[in-house]
């Protein structure tokens, strides 16, 4: 065991001159280090201390050790500030003795601190410097093999001076909302980039030596504004002070209620009970008696705690302070209460240091918002059920260790870390992880079944570790800014049926991994589709399309097989990198490929980001699209259950096919009276069909108030092909067959042009308001009950001159006030007397349609 | 394991109830600081428990589903029992409030329990409606049929033992 893990160890000034002393834990004075220093365990400087690392000081990190949450890793965490004052003669060197590698410890963190830092060198981290939020001032220093030199996010200003930043996987990383400046340094060697921009343009200025190839910038459009709208926060009206607890046992059943005041730590016997009831308020005093920044006050329950809230009556645990802030208190400890069931419901947990903490307990944890803690939860050896929570704001979201544990409709985001499962049993349904500055979601050396989340816009979305027989199965995972999904050292991994897209880097990484990669639809992720280290398995049934460098590059020396997969608009050997692009790697067998993928079938809601469909995309039922743009591929095929459709709502839809990669919308089953709903678009402006067939639905596309383009579209055997009312529509060469109706508007402001529209039921039904119409240069013919038909309530004049209508009398294919006085005329002269041959052979010069006649 | 489900219906009248003269037992000398032993657990603020624990093998799991009269889920109850039949204002065992699917689970040591559900903490337990059950095992699945009105529970009658 961890001696540091026993106790806090303080180290104080005293200890400067015995070498090889192990700092450990949160440093509680100034502090000096100079000499040899061996660190194993985390380092935390808090607020208000400063550590300070003299000149010609050595420290050593020492290889962690496990722990009941996984492999902690040791590392400085600076929360107060740290100095590193080397100088050209006696610099101060930090890294793991005799070792290459990097990731071998954490690195220094700046949570809010800062750090100044010069003639250093650092090596073997994780990540050299991790700017969380803080302050980093580096000179004349050296970072090199570590797995990042510097990363910065949101809220860090960082300056670099005559520092070389070399033979890290990645040099530096910056995100959007990071100030980092260059003076004289040099970022060059970095195994994959020197410097990654996510969501901002780097500024290069003042890098002396710097490959603008390993450079690379994504944009974080699609994840800005997502999701505002999910803070959630109880509030309860402020009551008068019912009780103050100093450090007390409490022996036996009791109940709070009202407003609690917590002065120390309250123990619960381990039969007894506490119950708070709803709508109390329980404030923690900060007590700070180590000087560690934090405070200590808080609940240990031996017992059972029913803290069981209601929506209108939530119960409230925070800080007691006038102005509280995260760490005032410490936290509800819920130990040995491994029978009855523990029980926090509709609570909300702030401003603590450890948030719930529960060992060897039986815990649900239900509807409860944890927002603005250290730590929002974290268990060990216990069953815990999470439902419905909230965490965010918290520098973690979840951490378990060898627990049981059920995870549904949890929504955990803006947190530094979402959620790490080390040795756990897992559950985890229907629960959204979003924006967390660095992991999302890490399952570590467990066994899980992972279904149905939305994973999105974390640094890393996905991380599978040395966990094997996991299931992670039809899963949302888009905009991690690096990697959707990376699996490491597992085996008999089942990812299937998830749909990864967008990731700044790679979708998927697989390193020394067993298992199937099944039916995923993996797109437009920044550079691979799915990267290998070393992978055995198949790869197989997924699309695999529009993503950055490759689909798949095959990083080692084994074949892999790749059948039945599906690779976009490119030929597979265009997309593949193996074997044929560089010996030493091995082959990627991809055949046989496939024409078209295997329908995915789209099971996440409504749609309320940017996404683009590629593939073959199943929709079941009616689907909402509000506020986002859905793109749609060319060659995708969008197959809708029978009365499924398309709800086109403030955002837009964009299916832009190519000639010969047209998008078809078709039912499912293919049997005519199967029927697909719509694609109704809203005051959806800005929409655009082109090349798109539409077949065997009830109204194809149904537009209301929307600015609309259709062109190069085929509409066959619907029951309506379009139904236009309001908005500009512009309709063009495309062709209407064999619909009942073909268009019908109602004060339609459209121009229908150079289509041909024939043995429909009807051409045009115009119900109303005819005189918005244009309908010029089509081919209308043959249609069985009428060319175009005025409405009963359309009065106006219907605008069709210059159009072909297949007879020598036009008028006769026209149900209008010729037929119904008092209806609508349709002009339709002058009117052409040849057919004009749309479908020709195009001209050399440019596509224009030749031998066209007007009149 | 052999076990044994009675079940009854029985009708409890209870009058008001105080459900807040639990007096609290305080003793002074609870560890304080921020390092906690307990047992033989030991644990810091920072860090990591190291843990030699129990099982809570002697608790068996009762679950099930509440539903109403046309067997529709019910959201936003909760299953309540008592291990005697003396009625106290918070019941003995509480499940977690339900969500769409109904779905509930309490764990209980080997007894006999008076089983019910409610929609409001602290339950109202006037004229609530018990059943009886003994308990030695695991048990299948236990449904609680809730009649909106006057919210006392049905079961099922459909439990089969083994």
């Amino acid at each position: 065991m961890n001696s540091c893990v026993l106790k806090i160890c303080v180290l104080s000034l005293l200890l400067l001159f015995i070498p090889g002393a192990a700092p450990c834990g949160i440093l509680t004075t100034d502090t000096v280090w100079s000499g040899d220093i061996i660190i194993s365990d985390n380092v935390t400087v808090p607020e208000g201390i400063t550590l300070t690392l003299q000149s010609g000081s050595k420290v050593y990190i020492e290889p962690s050790e496990m722990t009941g949450q996984g492999p902690a890793l040791p590392g400085i965490t600076v929360r107060g500030r740290i100095r590193i004052e080397g100088n050209r003669s006696s610099p101060v060197v930090i890294h793991v003795k005799g070792e290459d590698s990097p990731g071998l410890w954490e690195g220094i963190t700046i949570e809010g601190g800062s750090a100044f830092v010069r003639w250093t060198a650092l090596q073997n981290a994780v990540t050299g410097f991790n700017i969380l939020n803080g302050r980093l001032d580096i000179g004349e220093s050296v970072i090199r093999k570590n797995q990042y030199g510097i990363a910065a996010y949101r809220g860090a200003f960082v300056r670099v001076k005559n520092t070389k930043i070399s033979g890290n996987h990645i040099g530096v990383v910056e995100v959007r909302g990071s100030e980092v400046k260059y003076s004289g340094v040099s970022i060059d060697g970095n195994r994959k980039k020197d410097l990654y921009s996510y969501g901002k343009k780097a500024y290069r200025r003042g890098i002396k030596k710097f490959r603008e190839i390993s450079s690379f910038s994504r944009s974080d459009a699609s994840c800005r504004d997502i999701y505002q709208d999910l803070q959630r926060d109880y509030s309860l009206p402020e009551k008068k002070l019912t009780r103050i607890y100093a450090g007390e046992v409490l022996g036996n059943d009791t109940i709070w209620e009202g407003r609690i005041q917590v002065e120390g730590l309250v123990r619960l016997d381990r039969d007894a009970r506490l119950v708070i009831m709803p709508g109390t308020i329980v404030e923690f005093r900060k007590e700070d008696s180590d000087g560690d920044g934090t405070g200590e006050n808080g609940l240990l329950i031996h017992g059972v705690l029913i803290a069981k809230g209601t929506k209108k009556a939530p119960i409230i645990f925070r800080s007691g302070e006038r102005e509280r802030s995260m760490g005032d208190w410490d936290s509800i400890i819920i130990m040995h209460s491994n029978g009855v069931l523990n029980l926090l419901e509709y609570v909300q947990v702030e401003d603590s240091y450890g948030g719930l903490h529960f060992i060897d307990s039986n815990v649900i944890v239900n509807q409860a918002v944890l927002k603005k803690n250290y730590r929002a939860v974290r268990f060990q050896k216990s069953r815990v059920e999470l439902r419905g929570n909230y965490l965010f704001e918290n520098m973690s979201g979840i951490e378990a260790g060898e627990s049981e544990v059920l995870l549904s409709g949890n929504y955990v985001f803006n947190n530094i870390n979402g959620m790490d499962f080390f040795r756990t049993t897992l559950n985890a349904k229907n629960n959204k992880i979003l924006k967390n500055s660095n992991r999302g979601f890490r399952v570590t050396a467990g066994t899980a079944v992972v279904t149905k989340n939305i994973i999105e816009c974390n640094r890393f979305g996905l991380v599978i570790d040395a966990s094997d027989n996991g299931r992670f199965s039809g899963n949302f995972i888009a905009g991690n800014f690096e990697t959707g999904v990376s699996v490491r050292d597992s085996d008999n991994i089942d990812l299937s049926g998830n749909f990864i897209q967008k990731s700044g880097l790679n979708g998927i990484n697989l390193i020394s991994v067993s298992g199937t990669v099944r039916g995923n639809n993996i797109s437009e992720n920044g550079e691979m589709g799915i990267a290998i280290r070393t992978f055995a398995g198949t790869i197989a049934e997924n699309a695999i399309a529009g993503n950055g460098l490759y689909a798949v590059e095959n990083q080692g020396s084994q074949d892999i097989l790749a059948p039945l997969n599906w690779w976009g608009e490119r030929r597979a050997d265009r997309v593949i990198y193996d074997k044929f692009d560089d010996k030493k790697k091995g082959m990627i067998i991809f055949s046989p490929a496939v024409r078209s993928s295997v329908p995915y079938p789209w099971d996440f809601g409504t749609i309320k980001k940017d996404i683009t469909w590629y593939g073959t995309i199943a929709v079941d039922e009616h689907l909402d699209v509000i506020g986002a743009t859905l793109k749609i591929a060319p060659g995708t095929r969008v197959v809708f259950s029978s009365r499924a459709g398309l709800h086109i709502s403030g955002g837009r839809i964009i299916a832009k096919g190519r000639e010969y990669r047209r998008i078809r919308f078709l039912s499912a089953s293919g049997d005519p009276e199967e029927k697909w709903d719509e694609i109704f678009l809203d005051r959806a402006p800005g929409s655009l069909f082109a090349y798109c067939d539409f077949e065997n639905a009830l109204w194809a596309v149904h537009s209301e108030f929307t600015d609309l383009k259709v062109s190069n579209s085929v509409f066959t055997g619907n029951l309506g092909a379009m139904n236009i009312r309001g908005g500009y529509t512009a309709v063009s060469e495309s062709i209407f067959t064999e619909n009942e109706i073909a268009l019908q508007t109602f004060t339609a402001n459209a121009v229908i042009r150079d289509n041909v529209i024939f043995n429909n039921n009807i051409g045009f039904y115009v119900m109303a308001k005819g005189r918005g119409l244009k309908i010029r240069n089509n081919n209308i013919h043959a249609n069985r009950s009428c060319n175009i038909q005025s409405g009963d309530y359309n009065f106006q004049d219907i605008d069709a001159r210059g159009n072909w209508w297949g007879s020598d009398d036009p008028a006769m294919t026209l149900c209008d006030g010729r037929r119904v006085p008092g209806l609508g005329m349709v002009i339709y002269e002058p009117y052409l007397v040849e057919e004009i041959p749309f479908g020709e052979e195009e001209d050399e010069a440019g596509g224009q349609k030749s031998d066209r006649k007007n009149n | 394991m052999k076990a044994i489900y009675v079940i009854s219906m029985l009708l409890f009248c209870y009058g008001a109830a105080d459900a807040f003269d639990d007096p609290a037992f305080i003793r002074d000398g609870a560890q304080r600081g921020n390092v906690y032993q307990y047992d033989d657990i030991l644990m810091n603020k920072s860090g990591n428990a190291q843990l030699h624990l129990s099982t809570g093998g002697d608790y068996y799991k009762l679950a099930g589903t509440i539903v109403d009269r046309e067997g529709t889920p019910l959201k936003d109850y909760y299953v309540i029992a008592f291990s005697e039949s003396r009625i106290r204002a918070i019941p003995d065992y509480i499940s977690a409030w339900t969500d769409s699917d109904g779905r509930y689970a309490l764990y209980l040591p080997a007894g006999r329990y008076y089983i019910s559900s409610a929609a409001e903490f602290p339950p109202a337990l006037k004229n609530k409606m018990f059943n009886e059950l003994i308990i030695d095992a695991d048990p299948p699945d236990f449904n609680i049929r809730v009649s909106r009105k006057v919210r006392a529970p049905e079961n099922t009658g459909s439990i089969n033992l083994k």
